[in-house]
């Protein structure tokens, strides 16, 4: 449609027809979009960590609950699987600080396994690694972590657990704070990390563990070796379920904070009522304008002609809202996170979440110009003039 | 796409209208508008068209300019069978053939006169300088005081609305144009020179002219009148 724009002033007039209705509807969508915008700013902020984790790497758990335990024998087991390079098991405490709410990211991993796989995220010198894995009561502490409770390096803090008892038959684990460190992952930054063996000893199984971290020789073996796992413990008295490390991180994240979920369901209502609105008052301007239109066909102006100018109507409107909603999401995003960088780290509006606004806008368009679209196909044109 | 008049000894009726009948449904009830209804107008004619209300006077202009389609009958206009266009040639043939003008003008009113005007003309491919052209040239014909060209239809008087309506229905050139009581919301004295105008557009530029009313005042200014009663013709006048 090279020629629509010669027929801009049919577009304006139907605009200006009613201008305050029009400014209204835009408002409308941009709120909608604005929204949107802060919704996928805090989207990015909490699943962000999500996309850093590594491609190549799949997680194990219990086909049956994800805190179900399995043996710690099937780590080495799929070590000596084919594809795979890497593995490391961790556990997960259900660790808390004094008070039940007080809970920790705490978990209890293979020490030497950890730290080779977390070389680049974490900053530690040679002394601190040394440190902790000489000391199996020692702990890594997460920056975040160790700012919420106060805690200072060489500390030494009782940890409870809901899950382990200590072997002298408390549920009191002291630990020992070896280092604080920083971290480009916000989920390391937000965890406890512990030795494997100082925890070993409370459990009422030994040798069970919780997760175990693989990383394939290449990405494109993710899904087979993950197939080829949980086929081996299949028959099992503990069976499998292996997925990308990019989907665990998610789950395991939606488990603990359904914010996203809650504000995503707001984010579907807005959308459902804007797009009512819009499409609402679309069709309204369009039954207003019947006779207008019906004239238009007595001039020669085809059906297609008259759809392809409402729907070009719908696109002015809802990119006019919809881009000015973005722009302000932007905006105050960016006023959101110097305001919040300690809490929100990585909150930012992404170009991809902007792209898909403006999918999202050509999509809302398209849908609200439809009603309209057929109340122009029915409109007959003697009818429309007879009726003034 | 302007075609060569084929040249014949008799010429063909501007419009041709053989045993039409057209009813509609309200309900159970079935309305007979025409009635196997004939009717010819020659090229060049201003033909008064003459009936009370409600007879189906707007029906058989929409007839005629190919808005609604008969249950009967043959309908040829400016040298096509109407019945054998779809939707879409019936559309494009419109925008060559026929201008329309009503009694309610139907101008778009945040549009000024001169976008009201260019509107049939944003359908061909032609320059915005020679919509301009075109434009100014109706505006001026129809007698609409230049000063007013840029007004909206809100702040023009009936007569000059009507006038801007006019213009638009000439502005493509179409031999034929069809009135549905052009002066049935005007007074007598603007409705006077609306009619006058029509005359001029009949008598200069040759425009065939069928226009409905049910006022015999208006129908003086026509050549040609012709009564309409549930399919019943009578020419009462041929001037
Ligand atoms: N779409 C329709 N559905 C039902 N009846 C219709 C329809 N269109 C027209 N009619 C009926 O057909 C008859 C003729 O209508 P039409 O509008 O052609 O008359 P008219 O001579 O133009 O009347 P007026 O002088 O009031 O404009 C009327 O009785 C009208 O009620
Ligand atoms: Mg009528």
């Amino acid at each position: 449609m090279t020629t629509i724009f010669r027929f801009r002033p049919l577009i304006s007039a139907a605009l200006r027809r009613h201008r305050v209705r029009t400014i209204l509807t835009m408002a409308s969508v941009m709120i909608a979009f604005l929204l949107f915008g802060l919704l996928q700013a805090l989207n990015h902020a909490f699943y962000g960590g999500v996309k850093t984790a590594d491609r190549r790497a799949l997680v194990t758990t219990s086909a049956l609950s994800m805190i179900e335990p399995l043996p710690r024998a099937d780590a080495a087991q799929i070590a000596a699987m084919r594809d795979v390079a890497q593995v490391a098991y961790e556990v997960w405490i259900g660790a808390y600080y004094q008070h039940q709410n007080q809970v920790l990211f705490a978990i209890a991993v293979s020490p030497k396994r950890f730290l080779a796989e977390h070389t680049r995220e974490l900053a530690l010198t040679e002394a601190q690694r040394k440190a902790w894995l000489g000391d199996r009561r020692g702990a890594l502490i997460g920056n975040l972590v160790a700012r919420t409770y106060h805690w200072k390096v060489g500390e030494i803090v009782p940890l409870r657990s809901n899950i382990w008892v200590h072997p002298n038959g408390t549920n009191t684990w002291p630990v020992k704070i070896e280092d604080i460190f920083h971290s480009k992952s916000r989920a390391l930054e937000e965890g406890v990390f512990l030795h494997y063996r100082y925890w070993n000893g409370g459990l009422n199984k030994p040798n069970m563990i919780g997760a175990i971290r693989i990383e394939v020789d290449h990405f494109s073996e993710l899904a087979a070796v993950a197939h080829r796992i949980d086929a081996r413990f299949a028959n099992s008295p503990y069976p499998t379920r292996t997925a990308s490390a990019r989907t665990f991180i998610k789950h395991f994240i939606d488990q603990t904070v359904d914010i996203g979920v809650i504000v995503q369901d707001i984010l579907i209502a807005v959308f459902f009522t804007m797009l009512l609105v819009t499409a609402n008052t679309l069709a309204r301007s369009v039954r207003e304008r019947s006779s207008e239109i019906a004239v238009l066909r007595t001039q020669g102006y085809s059906h297609q002609l008259i759809f392809a100018l409402i729907l070009t109507e719908a696109l002015v409107v809802v990119l006019t809202g919809g881009i000015a909603g973005l722009l302000l999401a932007t905006l105050l995003v960016q006023v959101l996170h110097t305001l919040l960088a300690e809490f929100l780290p990585t909150l930012a509006l992404t170009l991809k979440s902007d792209l898909d606004g403006l999918g999202l806008m050509l999509a809302f368009a398209g849908l609200s110009a439809l009603l309209p679209v057929f109340q122009v196909q029915r409109l007959r044109i003697v009818d429309a003039l007879r009726g003034g | 796409m302007s075609q060569p008049k084929p040249q014949t000894v008799m010429p063909e009726p501007a419009v041709g209208l053989d045993a039409v009948s057209k009813c509609y449904r309200r309900g159970d009830e079935v309305v007979h508008v025409l009635d196997h209804f004939s009717f010819t107008v020659a090229p060049g004619e201003f033909v008064a068209l003459m009936a009370p209300s409600g007879s189906g006077k707007s029906t058989l202009l929409n007839l005629i300019g190919g808005l609604d389609q008969p249950d009967e009958g043959h309908i040829e206009v400016a040298g096509t069978d109407l019945g054998e266009l779809g939707e879409s040639a019936r559309t494009r043939w419109r925008a060559r053939n026929i201008g329309f003008i009503f009694q309610l003008y139907y101008l778009i009113p945040v549009l000024s006169a001169q976008r009201n005007v260019e509107l049939p003309l944003l359908l061909q491919p032609m320059s915005r300088a020679e919509r301009a052209k075109r434009v100014e040239a109706a505006l001026t014909l129809t007698g609409l005081p230049h000063e007013r060209h840029h007004f909206r239809p809100p702040e023009l008087s009936g007569g000059q609305q009507q006038r801007v309506a006019i213009a638009r229905a000439i502005v493509t050139d179409p031999p034929l144009l069809l009135c549905d009581e052009p002066t049935g919301d005007l007074d007598r004295q603007a409705g006077d020179e609306i009619l006058g105008l029509l005359k001029t557009l009949n008598e200069r530029l040759h425009k065939t002219i069928v226009m409905v009313t049910h006022d015999p005042h208006a129908a003086t200014y026509a050549q040609k009148l012709v009564h309409l009663e549930k399919g019943l013709v009578g020419e009462l006048r041929t001037g």
